[in-house]
Parts: C-alpha cells; sequence; structure tokens
C-alpha cells in the first residue's frame, strides 16, 4: 500500500483485551483520549516514511503560501499601478484643462483689440499705402501656407544610451524596494 | 468499544461531509441564482459609475493661427448634502461671492427634493469666483477646525470646460456660438459642430484601481483653421461700421474672397454681438437671417448682377465688345416698357458704354436677343438661384424664376437682365463674379482652409463649381469694368492698381408687392489686380439715406477695403509688380 493510500485509511490499533464485566462505563475524558489513541500511527510505518509525509505536507503549504504571496503581491501592485494610472488619468484631464486655459488667456491678451490698444499707447500708428516703400529681394519667396501642426523632431533610431543598465541583482534589489514603497510614494 | 467509537467518528464524518457538501452546493447554487445576477448588478452601480465624457471641443484659428474660438476652465458648485454640516455658511458665502439669494440657497439645502445627495448651486462659475470660495471654505476649515460648526464642508467643485471667444465680436458672424449645452449656432460653429463637438461618450468608470484600463481615452474635437484673415476682419469691419454711420444704412456686408481658390478672408454684416454673451442673441436679432447677411438674406441685387449679362451675352456671341446701339431711353419687352435709372436717353453706345452707364435698357435688349433660353441657362451656370454650398450654416438659396415658373411673365427676362425680380445672397452674388476674375472658373466659396486631427492637418482642396463662360469672356468682361470705372472716374478707384468693378442701385420691394420709392440697396462688386486679381469684394448697404446711388455710397466704401488690402496682403501697385516681374 502507498503512503498516501495508508494514511487515507489509517489502521486502527486494536489492542482487545477482556473487558470485566463488573467494569464501570469509561468516563468522557478516557473516551477522548481513546479516540485520540484510536488515530495514532500505526507501529507498523517506520519513523522515516512518517517524517517524509510531514515534510512534504509542509512543503506543499509553503508552495501553497508562495503561491498566495505571489498573488497577494500581483494584485497589490496592479492595485497601485491601476491607483497611479487613475491618478495620472486625472492629471492629464486637470492639464488638458490649464493648457486650454493657457491658450485661451494668450489669445485673449494677443487679441486683435488688445494689441492695437496696446500698441496705440505705446506711440505706434497704423501704416497707410502712401507709407509703404516695396524693395525687391530677389530669391525671396515669402510662405502663405498655414500649417499648426509641428512636426517632431527626427528621433535617433540608434540610442546613444543602453536600455538596459542594471546588473539582475540591483534590478532584483530594485524591484523589491519599489514594491515594499508605501502607496504615499508611489503615488508621488 | 474502539469500534464503537469507529462508528461514531465514521458517522460525524460523513454528517460534516455531507454537510459541507451541502453548504458548496448552497454556494453554488446562490451563485448561479437569478437573485445572485441581481444582487452583482446592484453592487456594479457602487463599483462605479455611468459617465458621458464630453472631449474637449476644438479650438477654431484664422489663417495666421490667432486663436478665435477657444476654451476655459469653469465650475459646478455643488454641496455633497451628506457631508454638509452648516447650510447657513454655504448660503451666505454663495450669497457674498457669487451674489445669489441667500434665502432660496438655504431653503434649497435645507428642503432638497426626496432622495436627492447632490445639489448643484450654481454652474459655470468663472475660475476667479471659484477660488475665492475655495480659499473661504479653506479659511473656515482652519479656522473652525474644531467645533467645525461654520466650515462649508460638503461644498463640492467639479471643473468642466466652457467656449470662450477671446477675440469678443470679431467675426462673430462667420463663427457662431455655443450654448451652454454645447451645441453650435450659426456660422462655422453650427456648420462643422460635429467635428468640434467630437464624440460624446457614455462609458462606465470603475472605482476598482485595478480595472483602471477599462478606463477610455476620449480623443478632443477637430481644431479647425479658417481662412478669415484676423488683419483684415478687423479693418474690414471698422470699416462697415464707420459706413453704417456715414450713410446712415440700417445694415451692411461687406464681404473678401480670394479669387483664385475661393478662400474667404473677411466677411463683416451687421449687426454684430459678442459671442461671449451670446444670451443677447434675441435682443440682437429679430430673425435668424440677420445674423449673417452675407449668406442668409436675400435681396434684389440690381446692377451688380449686369456683369453676369454682359458675360452671357458676349460668351453666346450676341454681341462682340465694340457692338454699338442706339439707347433711345426705353425698351418693350413682354408687353412692358423698361427705362433706364435716370429714364433718359443715351445715344449711341458700345458694351463698354453700356456697363460703365448701368443702362437697364442695353440689358434688356442682350437679355432678348440672348432668349429666355440661353439667358437663363447662363443665369443658372453662374448658380444664380442655387445655394453656393458655402461652409456656414444658413445659407439662403436666393430666387430666379425661369420660364415655366407659375410667376414667370416674358417682362422677367428684361427686369432679371439688371437684377430686378431676382434674388440672390452677396455670396452667391461674389461666387458667380468669380468667374469673371478667375478666367472663367467658378470657384466654391469656403471658410474652413483645414482641419486638425489625430496629429494631421487636413487642408480644403481647391473646388470649383465649374466653368460657365470662357476665360476669354471672362478677361473681356473684367478689362470693361476696368474700362468703365477709369472712363466715369469712379469713386472706387485706388491710385496704382486697375481694377473692375460695377456698382448696383436696387429698389426694393414692398410688403404690397410694389417697389419702394425711397428705399434702396446699394451695392459694389470689384475685384483685382487686374491682370493678375488677388481679392474680390462684395460691399452691400442696406437702406442708406444719405445719397441716392451705389457709385456716391457704396464704391467709396469699396476703396477704403481695398485700400487696407493692399496693405494687409502685400500687394504692391502695378507698376512695381510688373517691374517685380520683369527682373
Amino acid at each position: 500500500m502507498s503512503l498516501f493510500g495508508k494514511l487515507a485509511t489509517p489502521k486502527l490499533v486494536s489492542t482487545r483485551r477482556q473487558k470485566p464485566r463488573d467494569e464501570k462505563k469509561p468516563h468522557t475524558f478516557q473516551a477522548v483520549v481513546g479516540m485520540a489513541a484510536a488515530f495514532r500511527p500505526t507501529p507498523g510505518i517506520p519513523w522515516r516514511l512518517e517524517r517524509e509525509w510531514v515534510v512534504l505536507f509542509l512543503g506543499g503549504v509553503l508552495v501553497f503560501a508562495l503561491v498566495a504571496a505571489l498573488y497577494l503581491d500581483v494584485t497589490a501592485r496592479a492595485a497601485i499601478t491601476g491607483r497611479e494610472i487613475q491618478n495620472l488619468e486625472a492629471q492629464i484631464a486637470a492639464n488638458e484643462r490649464a493648457n486650454a486655459d493657457l491658450q485661451t488667456q494668450i489669445g485673449t491678451l494677443l487679441s486683435n483689440h488688445s494689441l492695437v490698444e496696446r500698441a496705440t499707447a505705446l506711440g505706434f500708428e497704423r501704416v497707410g499705402r502712401e507709407d509703404l516703400q516695396y524693395v525687391f529681394v530677389p530669391g525671396y519667396y515669402p510662405t502663405s501656407a498655414v500649417n499648426m501642426v509641428s512636426t517632431p523632431p527626427e528621433r535617433d533610431w540608434i540610442a546613444e544610451t543602453p536600455e538596459f543598465h542594471a546588473s539582475l541583482l540591483v534590478w532584483f534589489s530594485e524591484q523589491m524596494q519599489s514594491a515594499s514603497a508605501p502607496l504615499r510614494q508611489v503615488e508621488k | 468499544m474502539k469500534r464503537q467509537y469507529q462508528l461514531r467518528v465514521f458517522s460525524l464524518s460523513i454528517l460534516f461531509a455531507v454537510l459541507g457538501a451541502v453548504v458548496i452546493l448552497q454556494m453554488i447554487r446562490i451563485k448561479y441564482s437569478p437573485q445572485a445576477a441581481a444582487f452583482l448588478k446592484q453592487g456594479d452601480r457602487y463599483a462605479g459609475e455611468f459617465r458621458t465624457l464630453f472631449p474637449e471641443r476644438g479650438q477654431i484659428y484664422d489663417r495666421q493661427g490667432s486663436l478665435l474660438a477657444g476654451n476655459e476652465t469653469v465650475y459646478e458648485i455643488g454641496v455633497e448634502l451628506n457631508d454638509m454640516r452648516d447650510p447657513q455658511a454655504i448660503a451666505k458665502s454663495m450669497s457674498m461671492v457669487l451674489g445669489l439669494d441667500y434665502n432660496k440657497v438655504y431653503d434649497t439645502l435645507t428642503n432638497p427634493p426626496d432622495g436627492l445627495v447632490h445639489v448643484v448651486l450654481a454652474n459655470y462659475v468663472r475660475m476667479d469666483k471659484a477660488r475665492a470660495l475655495q480659499d473661504i471654505q479653506a479659511k473656515l476649515a482652519e479656522e473652525y477646525s474644531d467645533s467645525g460648526d461654520q466650515s462649508l464642508h460638503g461644498l463640492s467643485f467639479t471643473p468642466h470646460l466652457r467656449r470662450t471667444y477671446p477675440e469678443n465680436s470679431l467675426a462673430s458672424n462667420v463663427i457662431g456660438f455655443v450654448t451652454l449645452e454645447g451645441r453650435g449656432y450659426f456660422g462655422v460653429e453650427e456648420k462643422y459642430n460635429d467635428l468640434l463637438a467630437g464624440v460624446p461618450t457614455t462609458v462606465w468608470i470603475p472605482n476598482d484601481p485595478n480595472r483602471a484600463f477599462e478606463m477610455p481615452k476620449i480623443p478632443k474635437g477637430a481644431d479647425l483653421v479658417l481662412t478669415i484673415d484676423r488683419e483684415v476682419q478687423s479693418a474690414v469691419e471698422n470699416i462697415l461700421v464707420n459706413s453704417l454711420d456715414e450713410t446712415g444704412a440700417e445694415s451692411g456686408t461687406i464681404i473678401v474672397m480670394d479669387p483664385r481658390n475661393g478662400e474667404i478672408l473677411a466677411m463683416a454684416s451687421t449687426p454684430q454681438m459678442n459671442l461671449n454673451n451670446f444670451g443677447n442673441y434675441t435682443e440682437t436679432y429679430n430673425y435668424a437671417s440677420e445674423f449673417n447677411r452675407a449668406v442668409s438674406q436675400q435681396y434684389e441685387p440690381g446692377s451688380v448682377l449686369k456683369i453676369l449679362t454682359m458675360a452671357a451675352a458676349l460668351d453666346s456671341g450676341v454681341v462682340a465688345p465694340n457692338t454699338t446701339y442706339l439707347d433711345t431711353g426705353y425698351y418693350e419687352i413682354g408687353g412692358a416698357y423698361v427705362y433706364n435709372w435716370d429714364r433718359g436717353a443715351w445715344g449711341p453706345q458700345d458694351m463698354t458704354g453700356c456697363l460703365q452707364n448701368s443702362l437697364n435698357v442695353c440689358m434688356a435688349r442682350l437679355a432678348d436677343l440672348m432668349g429666355p433660353d440661353v439667358f437663363y441657362t447662363y443665369m443658372r451656370r453662374f448658380g444664380i438661384g442655387h445655394p453656393t454650398g458655402v461652409d456656414m450654416a444658413g445659407e439662403a438659396s436666393g430666387r430666379l424664376k425661369t420660364p415655366g415658373d407659375d410667376d414667370w411673365y416674358q417682362v422677367d427676362l428684361g427686369t432679371n437682365s439688371f437684377g430686378q425680380g431676382v434674388a440672390t445672397t452677396p455670396i452667391q452674388m461674389l461666387a458667380a463674379a468669380s468667374a469673371l476674375a478667375n478666367n472663367g472658373k467658378m470657384v466654391y466659396p469656403h471658410v474652413l482652409y483645414g482641419m486638425v486631427s489625430n496629429g494631421g492637418q487636413y487642408n480644403t482642396p481647391t473646388q470649383s463649381l465649374g466653368t460657365p463662360i470662357a476665360p476669354q469672356t471672362a478677361r473681356t468682361v473684367s478689362e470693361m469694368l476696368a474700362l468703365g470705372l477709369e472712363r466715369g472716374n469712379s469713386l472706387a478707384l485706388v491710385d496704382g492698381y486697375r481694377i473692375a468693378g460695377k456698382t448696383g442701385t436696387a429698389q426694393i420691394p414692398t410688403d404690397q408687392g410694389i417697389y419702394s420709392i425711397d428705399e434702396i440697396n446699394a451695392s459694389f462688386i470689384g475685384w483685382g489686380p487686374l491682370d493678375e486679381p488677388k481679392f474680390m469684394v462684395y460691399v452691400w448697404l442696406e437702406k442708406p439715406d444719405s445719397a441716392d446711388w451705389a457709385s456716391y455710397l457704396a464704391a467709396p466704401v469699396f476703396k477704403e477695403v481695398v485700400e487696407e488690402l493692399v496693405v494687409l496682403l502685400d500687394i504692391p501697385p502695378d507698376a512695381i509688380r510688373a517691374r517685380m516681374a520683369g527682373q
């Protein structure tokens, strides 16, 4: 019989002896002791096998605990990251509103009536047709196209600095530190 | 004895196993029961919220990149009733800072409708006011931190964006406005409302940070770049307002367009309104068509339409520029007589003289020579009586009666030839005349230069509305018009620049179906420089009272506009341009 087979069907110890007729019924305490004794391992199982069973059980518990801890860690990290994303989303929305505000403020400051008022206050006058002098500049062609999209600067695809700059141990240490950092610190 | 214990242990094991199985089964049953689904749904309600996200409305720029319509942060100020501690303090602060009625606010806070947990006290509150309230809230909270009875606890500030117009009334007739509900009315705001507004999306916003990835990205509405030049627009608006003062006209319209591509550089129409106070709209305008008369109001244009009649006559080969006729002062057509504007006989005239002196008799004769089929075919080709499709809301179509219509008579052929009995909009006349300024090609008038969306700019391509006349005809008519202005020493002439143009003094029909004897519409249409037109200008003054003829009313306004244009658009005088071209 295998170890687990034995475990599943523990062999009850049978220490039959003749019960005297005049003996009283056993006390409750004695009954519990007797029941516990009934689960005692079979004396036939060697002690090595019994220890192996214990080690295996503890190993199972350890694996379960590790998996649970890992799951907890991943969940906690996901929650922290999620909260961080939510904070960033809120910050992005606030920044977009601030940008819109600033653009409008700039628009107001540079509006036609504001500029005319400021220019007049500074002593400028509108130029008339008769005030203009035309100068011919060879090779000068004023652009008339309107372009509201700023082209992003060309990116150097060959990175100047290496993407990875830490050894495995340093990286592991950083990960441990970031995992154990409090939420407030992460949110910052 | 041991056997008895074994039995008991076995029975207990079975009992607990059965109980465990029953519990597990019951759990499974509950998990998949309809009630569980209902509870889950109910629970979901508190796990987040459905929210309609309105993207930031796209901005509107002029062709130089100046902001014409943007957005600013305003606040919705409300009270979380469960967190509220002192309604009196809240009512008092709202009354002090926002000027709300204390009793009304207090009553709202103390007697809210059943089931309400959040009360909105004010919306669209400007940032400075909201900041003032936030400061008071912070100070009170600090000062009375122990008792807490004076704090503005529960007062909430929800920021959101509102449309704003930095230029106030500049180009208001073109731009239109956006209501508090976020819908565009009139002009570009209405025409491109869908593009500007983006796509509002109702989404589920989870409170659970583990589901943060479900938060959607709502792209903002497209930004629009208009063909309007802010400097030109401002100059034209100033000229228009001054001309109304000088001529006593009830209203006026000026349009400036590039005849090469149909880009509208300026479009002014009175009255104007500060778009930031769009609530006064009904006080400023009686009818929707008054918001932008350039596209929405049709009228009998009068003699400016003669340029189209002459172009049709020349293009169809009925006459040549040097064809002469004897002007006797009247012309009979359809059993009625057509007279010149001064009821005089002008004697022998060539076609240039016909245009220069704006002779109705000549035009009626030309239309009669062409016949209704040819004449109306040309008018249809010029788009008279049809909307141009200009990209602004509320364009009127005008009206061109044609043979076959119940109300068309033979005499209409004569009157239509000089712009009476036909209704057009200023933008329609400008689009039609663009064929003369652009070598026979009519251009599609538009105010949208381009759209900026998803990091790219998409420009409006130049579109043609057809080629109603030959290029040679267009150049000939332009030359005849320029000669006419020069021979007549027109008040529209600008030193150093050859200009083509035509006045139009039109009678105004009354409700009784007859023409008013003391009210006119004065118009002028012109373009230049003649050899290479870069601008077209249309002027319309409605019911001026300082003079009787457009040559004294609208022509000087045209000149003022051109004098500004040549500076703002960097157009050197003809002589300098010729010298530059030779180098």
